[in-house]
């Protein structure tokens, strides 16, 4: 009964509880999504790289390292030389080591060149290998591997002539006409970067770089595999799995002081936890600002229900005569508010997830971000329970307003 | 009827009852009075004299400073405050001047409100029509906002409303202030109908002289209660 009471009248009084939903509605929103966004990118980026020990690159930042070769975001860093990868695969601690070349695109998405050790070794979420929706590994020069978004989105089969373009632009100057490439492979989805790289051999990299590339390795290719075309000079990063890991720290020292090339090993969990520290301050202050956000729009829902108690004295002295104590109407205001914040609650949790559901493709394709749309989750059931908490706290001052007020009313 | 031999029960009892708003300089002192069951009262007096003091004090909303009111032969005035609701709830009905519905519900739900808080089942459909049409309204005002009603029709929705729990005691403020000659006339025969099928004792407040034939028993408020300036009675 008081149910019915409460959702009528917050009905009577419909514009000002709607202004104040609307209000309720965009701030649990930006809380929301400064909650989501941030636990599903701490989750999509940890989830992209598994397994491996050591990312070996060109010396810069070991941050930029990291996103670059893994994340395929920031700037390019300089390349090392193949030698370096040969190197590698002869250490005794080296398990596997995959090669990463990178600086190409195909209609915005990057493309990778690498080798057979990338479709064996490579690892992402819970130590999950990759496989393959349709097809296999590219076997020949100029075979290609695509991802899961990529295919999709580009409409892709397996046996489809790709053309790789030079450099990063969606639209590149520099076509590469002459290097058309076959689909034999499409890998399934990993709700990774993976799923929107091309992937190549390192030779069909090469190969595409070099002037009518295409005649010659054929030719090549046929005349039975010249070590030019064959051996790449060189390589973006090296991502290294070790046979133990209390071998990572030595061969990281050793990699670091390497005099044959100008080398730098990273751990991905170390830059990782550098990421988080600098983005740490960052997700504070949005969700500081967020809760502030908050804060005002529950005092508007207070100042509303205020307001309200002069209007509604008469409401009150009705009810107090049929006998309603003033504790009823204390719970009653509670519950005004209550219902007003659950509403709104809810309505955020659909309109989020509506966004997310939207604007997910184009998180992945700019920020690497993976964001999930579903929003059902014990975070936030939390959050949507502080939130309900605090509109309980902010409107105790109305209620005991109107509490006072029933004590007080007379006829 | 005479009030003091009356064979029944009474109904309203005050017992050196006096009350001072806090705001006020003087203090109304009410003289002992019984009402019996049954007994219709027309209770007159000029603004100001204490007549809706008096009704605040008979439902409960105000407790007196001193002295007693019992409702029923039973303690009212000295009742918790949940307890004094409940027992207006169950036991008291109140029709104002005006205003005495919740304008954004149904008259239906208007009157299942007043069950809901008298701890009662609401009221079946048959009743309601029953009732509603006893006061002379089409039954499909049921369904109506009460905001939306005439204030002529309000006021009878306000007795329906008022007597759904059949409440021993019905105390009524000016309830046709805000009516024209005939619909006041039309309003005050329901009401004693109503009073007189249910037993009702009824507390009729107003200003309005002629409307006292309607009752059992004319009483000045000047003879009831005293006004006096600082606490001494």
């Amino acid at each position: 009964m008081l149910m019915s009471f409460a959702l009528s009248s917050l009905r009577s009084r419909g514009k000002s509880v709607a202004l104040t939903f609307l209000a309720l509605l965009i701030s649990i929103s930006v809380l929301l999504s400064v909650e989501h966004v941030q636990r599903q990118a701490q989750a999509s980026f940890n989830r992209t790289i598994s397994d491996v020990d050591l990312i070996v690159g060109a010396p810069s930042g070991q941050l930029n390292l990291l996103l670059y070769s893994v994340f395929r975001m920031g700037s390019p860093t300089n390349s090392i030389r193949y030698a370096s990868y040969e190197m590698l695969l002869t250490e005794p601690q080296v398990k596997w080591a995959i090669p990463l070349s990178l600086g190409d695109a195909h209609h915005g998405f990057r493309v990778l060149g690498t080798n057979q050790q990338y479709f064996a070794h490579y690892k992402y979420g819970n130590k999950q290998p990759l496989t393959f929706a349709q097809g296999k590994s590219f076997s020949n020069m100029f075979d290609a591997v695509v991802g899961a978004d990529v295919a999709s989105e580009l409409n892709y089969k397996v046996g489809d002539k790709i053309v790789i373009a030079h450099g990063l632009g969606a639209v590149s100057f520099k076509q590469h006409d002459d290097s058309p490439f076959t689909v034999t492979g499409i890998l399934a989805p990993t709700g990774t970067p993976v799923d929107k790289t091309v992937h190549v051999s390192l030779q069909g990299i090469e190969a595409m770089h070099a002037p009518h590339a295409r005649h010659e390795a054929e030719q090549e290719a046929h005349e039975h595999a010249n070590a030019k075309v064959n051996k790449p000079d060189s390589v973006t990063a090296i991502l290294v799995g070790l046979n133990s890991k209390f071998a990572t720290f030595t061969l990281q020292r050793e990699l670091n002081n390497y005099d044959q090339d100008r080398l730098m090993a990273v751990l991905p969990g170390v830059a990782l936890n550098e990421m988080w520290q600098m983005m740490s301050g960052v997700e504070n202050l949005l969700r500081f600002i967020s809760v502030l956000i908050m804060l005002s729009s529950l005092f508007g829902l207070s100042t509303m229900l205020l307001a309200s108690m002069h209007q509604r004295q008469q409401e009150i002295a009705v009810l107090r005569i049929m006998g309603a104590g003033a504790g009823t109407i204390f719970r009653l205001i509670l519950l005004e508010a209550v219902l007003l914040a659950s509403a709104a609650s809810l309505a955020s949790v659909a309109l989020v997830s509506g966004f997310f559901a939207v604007a997910r493709g184009w998180l992945a394709s700019h920020y690497g971000m993976f964001i999930s749309a579903n929003l059902l989750n014990l975070h936030t059931g939390l959050v949507i329970g502080a939130v309900l908490l605090a509109t309980l706290l902010c409107s105790l001052l109305p209620a005991i307003d109107a509490y006072r007020g029933a004590l007080n009313q007379r006829l | 009827m005479i009030l003091s031999d009356s064979p029944k029960h009474p109904a309203i009892t005050l017992k050196n009852v006096s009350f001072q708003y806090a705001e006020s300089a003087t203090e109304l002192c009410y003289h002992d009075w019984q009402v019996s069951q049954g007994e219709r009262i027309f209770l007159h007096g000029p603004s100001g004299s204490g007549k809706t003091t008096l009704l605040n004090l008979l439902c409960g909303i105000l407790t007196p400073d001193k002295g007693t009111v019992e409702l029923l032969s039973k303690p009212f005035s000295t009742l918790r405050n949940t307890q004094r609701d409940k027992f207006r709830a169950r036991h008291i009905g109140v029709v104002f001047q005006q205003f005495n519905l919740i304008s954004h519900l149904s008259v239906a739900q208007n009157i299942a409100l007043a069950t809901h808080f008298a701890g009662s089942s609401p009221p079946d459909s048959a009743t309601l029509v029953q009732l509603i049409e006893a006061l002379q309204l089409p039954p499909k005002i049921l369904h109506n906002k009460a905001g939306q009603l005439s204030v002529g029709q309000q006021q009878r929705v306000a007795i329906a409303r008022a007597l759904i729990n059949r409440p021993e005691i019905l105390l009524v403020d000016e309830p046709t202030s805000a009516l024209d000659a005939d619909a006041r006339d039309a309003f005050m025969k329901l009401l004693i109908s109503q009073c007189e099928r249910y037993q009702t004792t009824l507390i009729f407040v107003s200003h309005d002289i002629s409307l006292s034939d309607y009752l059992d028993k004319r009483v000045a408020l000047k003879d009831l209660a005293d006004k006096k300036e600082s606490r001494s009675c």
